[in-house]
C-alpha cells in the first residue's frame, strides 16, 4: 500500500506505448533510414521534376542526337536528341505514380478478399482460395501482358493490370494472418460484447494484422516498379513519347553499341529506386516482426 | 505418405482445369477476330463468315471451351492462326526444349550460388564478407533482369567480342542467358538460406552439438544445414516457376527461340491458339513443379519428425 502511494507521488516514468516502441525501433534501423531517405528523395524529384530537369523532356533537337554525357547534358542525349537526364527525372513521376496507385488498389482489393476468406471460411474460403491458386499458376508478366492486350495500352490499364496481379499475393498473406488471430480471445470478447462482423473485421482484426500487410505492400511497390519497366521492354508498357524508365531503356537497345549511356542510366534509376524500397521493406520487417528475422 | 501424394495430385486437377478456363476466357476477351486474321483483310464478309463457321467460332462459348478441353486431353491444342501448323508441334519441336534447358540450368546455377552465398553469410554473420554478399543479393533482387542481360551483352558480346549476342544451342550462346537468370535468381535463395540457417543456428540442439565438441564443419553441414534447407526447398520451387516466367524476358533479350518469346509474339500478333497453348504449357509445368515441391517439403519435414 505504502509503496504504491510513494510510487504515485514520485510520478513513475510513463511506460512507452506500443506505437512509441515501434517508432523508436524504426528510427534506430539504418535500413529504414537509408531506404526511406532515398525514397523521399525520389518522391521530391517526382514532385519537383519541372524545377530539376534542365531541359524539356519532349524537346527533340536533331543536331544533338546520341550525344555522350557532357557538361551540358550530364547523362547525354537519346536517339531523338532529347536530354536524357530530364527524361529520367520526369520518368520518376511515371514509375512512382503507377507503382503506388497500382499497389494501393491491388492491396485494398486483395486485403478485403483475404479478410472475407479468412474470417468467414468454409465454402467462400474454398472458392476464393481456388481462384487465387489458379491466378498464381500463371506467371505475372504473362498475366499482365494478356490483361493489357485485352484492355489496351494506356496508363490506366497498366495500373489495373498490375493491381490485379497484386490481389492473389495480398489475399493470401491477409488470409493467413486472419486465421492466426481470429481464434484469439479478444475477438471472442468483441463478439460477446455484440460487435458486428464488420466491426470485428475492421476494428479488431485488421489493426492487429497490419504489420505483415505493411511489409507486403512495401515489397510489392518494388516489384511493381520492375513490372512497369518489363512491360515497356516488351512493348506493352507506357507508350512513347511519355518518358518512362523501361521505355527509355528499351529504346536504347537499338543503339547500345554506339550510345550505351541511354541504356545504363535508366537501369541505374530503376535499380536505385527498387533497392531503396527493398531496404525499407527489410527494415520494416525487422522493426515490425522482430521474431521472424534477425 | 502415398495418401498425401495422391491427395496432392488430385488437388492439382481443379487448379489445372481452372487454368484452362482462365486462359481460354482471357484470350477470348482480346479484341480482334481470329476469322478476320485467318481469312485476310481482303476477304469478303461471306468468306469470313465461312471461316467463322469452320473454326467453330459461331458456337456458344461453353461448347467452344469443352471442345478445347477435349482437345487438350487428347494432346491437341489446335493449330496456329497463320501457318496452320499444329500448336503442339510449334511448341514441342524446338521451343519447349530450349525453354526447359534454360530454366533448369538457370535454376541449378541460382541454387549453387545462392546456397554458397547464404552459407558463407550466415556462418560469418555481420562480417565484411556477409555485408558485401548481402549487398550484392539486394542488388540482384532489385535489378531489372533485362537490364542485367543487356549489360552482359554490351560487355561480353559487343565490347570484348567473346560471346555471341543471341541465339541458343552452342555453349557460348548459353552462357549469358543462364548467367542473367541464374545470378539474379540466386539473390533470393541466398537471402532465404542465410535467414533460415541463422534461425537454426540459434537453436538448442546446435549449442548441444558444439558443446559435445563437434567441429564447426560438422555442426553446420550435418546438423544445421539439413534443417535450414527445408524452407529453401519451397523457395527453389517458386524460383523455378519464376525462372519460367523470367524466360519470357530472357528469351526476348537474347532472341532465343523458346516458349516465352513465342507467347509474347503470339499475343502481339493475335495468334490466339498459339498464345493459349504456350501459356497453358507454362502454367502446367508451374503447377506440376509446385506439387513436387510440396511433396519434397513433406518428405524433408517428416525425416525431422522421425529422427
Amino acid at each position: 500500500m505504502q509503496e504504491t502511494a510513494v510510487g504515485a507521488s514520485k510520478k513513475p516514468k510513463k511506460p512507452l506505448s506500443h506505437r512509441r516502441v515501434i517508432l523508436r525501433r524504426l528510427y534506430k534501423n539504418p535500413q529504414v533510414i537509408v531506404g526511406g531517405s532515398i525514397i523521399l528523395m525520389f518522391i521530391l524529384v517526382a514532385v519537383f521534376a519541372s524545377f530539376i530537369a534542365p531541359f524539356d523532356p519532349y524537346e527533340q533537337v536533331m543536331g544533338r542526337r546520341l550525344q555522350e554525357p557532357c557538361s551540358e547534358h550530364i547523362m547525354g542525349t537519346d536517339w531523338l536528341g532529347r536530354d536524357l537526364f530530364s527524361r529520367l527525372i520526369y520518368g520518376t513521376r511515371v514509375s512512382i505514380s503507377i507503382s503506388l496507385s497500382a499497389t494501393a488498389i491491388g492491396a485494398a482489393a486483395g486485403i478485403l478478399i483475404g479478410l472475407m476468406s479468412g474470417y468467414y471460411g468454409k465454402a467462400l474460403d474454398t472458392i476464393i482460395m481456388g481462384i487465387i491458386n489458379i491466378m498464381m499458376a500463371l506467371p505475372a508478366i504473362i498475366l499482365a501482358l494478356t490483361l493489357i492486350t485485352i484492355l489496351g495500352t494506356s496508363t490506366r490499364n497498366i495500373i489495373i493490370a498490375i493491381a490485379i496481379f497484386a490481389i492473389p499475393t495480398f489475399a493470401r498473406v491477409t488470409r493467413g494472418s486472419v486465421l492466426g488471430v481470429k481464434k484469439l480471445e479478444y475477438v471472442d470478447a468483441a463478439r460477446a460484447l455484440g460487435a458486428s462482423d464488420a466491426r470485428i473485421i475492421f476494428k479488431h482484426i485488421l489493426p492487429n494484422i497490419s504489420a505483415p500487410l505493411i511489409i507486403q505492400s512495401t515489397i510489392y511497390v518494388a516489384s511493381a516498379v520492375l513490372i512497369i519497366a518489363a512491360l515497356s521492354f516488351l512493348g506493352m508498357g507506357v507508350q512513347p513519347p511519355t518518358p518512362e524508365w523501361g521505355g527509355i531503356l528499351d529504346g536504347g537497345r537499338e543503339f547500345f553499341a554506339r550510345a550505351s549511356h541511354i541504356m545504363i542510366f535508366p537501369g541505374l534509376f530503376i535499380l536505385f529506386l527498387v533497392v531503396s524500397i527493398n531496404l525499407l521493406g527489410d527494415g520494416l520487417r525487422d522493426a515490425l516482426e522482430p521474431k521472424q528475422t534477425k | 505418405m502415398i495418401v498425401f501424394i495422391i491427395r496432392k495430385l488430385l488437388q492439382t486437377i481443379p487448379v489445372l482445369l481452372g487454368v484452362t478456363l482462365l486462359v481460354f476466357l482471357m484470350l477470348h476477351l482480346i479484341p480482334g477476330d481470329p476469322a478476320v486474321i485467318m481469312a485476310g483483310e481482303a476477304a469478303s464478309p461471306a468468306q469470313i463468315e465461312q471461316m467463322r463457321e469452320n473454326l467453330g467460332l459461331n458456337d456458344p462459348l461453353p461448347t467452344q471451351y469443352f471442345r478445347f478441353i477435349w482437345g487438350v486431353v487428347q494432346g491437341d491444342l489446335g493449330s496456329t492462326i497463320r501457318g496452320d501448323r499444329p500448336v503442339v508441334d510449334e511448341i514441342f519441336e524446338v521451343r519447349f526444349g530450349n525453354t526447359i534447358q534454360l530454366a533448369v540450368m538457370a535454376t541449378a546455377v541460382s541454387v549453387l550460388i545462392g546456397l554458397a552465398v547464404g552459407i558463407v553469410s550466415a556462418t560469418r554473420k555481420y562480417s565484411i564478407a556477409d555485408t558485401l554478399l548481402m549487398l550484392f543479393a539486394l542488388i540482384g533482387l532489385s535489378m531489372p533482369t533485362f537490364w542485367f542481360g543487356m549489360l552482359l551483352m554490351t560487355f561480353f558480346a559487343v565490347n570484348l567480342g567473346w560471346l555471341p549476342t543471341s541465339g541458343w544451342g552452342t555453349w557460348q550462346q548459353m552462357i549469358m542467358p543462364i548467367a542473367m537468370l541464374g545470378i539474379t535468381g540466386s539473390a533470393i535463395i541466398a537471402r532465404m538460406t542465410r535467414a533460415s540457417l541463422l534461425d537454426v543456428l540459434n537453436q538448442d540442439y546446435i549449442r548441444t552439438a558444439y558443446a559435445k565438441g563437434l567441429p564447426e564443419r560438422k555442426v553446420i553441414y550435418r546438423h544445421a544445414l539439413r534443417n535450414a534447407l527445408i524452407p529453401v526447398i519451397t523457395v527453389v520451387g517458386l524460383q523455378f516457376g519464376g525462372l519460367l516466367a523470367g524466360a519470357v524476358i530472357t528469351e526476348s533479350v537474347f532472341a532465343i527461340n523458346g516458349v516465352g518469346r513465342m507467347i509474347v509474339q503470339s499475343i502481339l500478333t493475335r495468334d490466339f491458339p498459339l498464345a493459349q497453348g504456350g501459356i497453358m504449357v507454362i502454367a502446367f509445368i508451374f503447377v506440376v513443379v509446385n506439387t513436387i515441391v510440396d511433396v519434397l517439403y513433406r518428405v524433408a519435414n517428416r525425416r525431422i519428425d522421425v529422427t
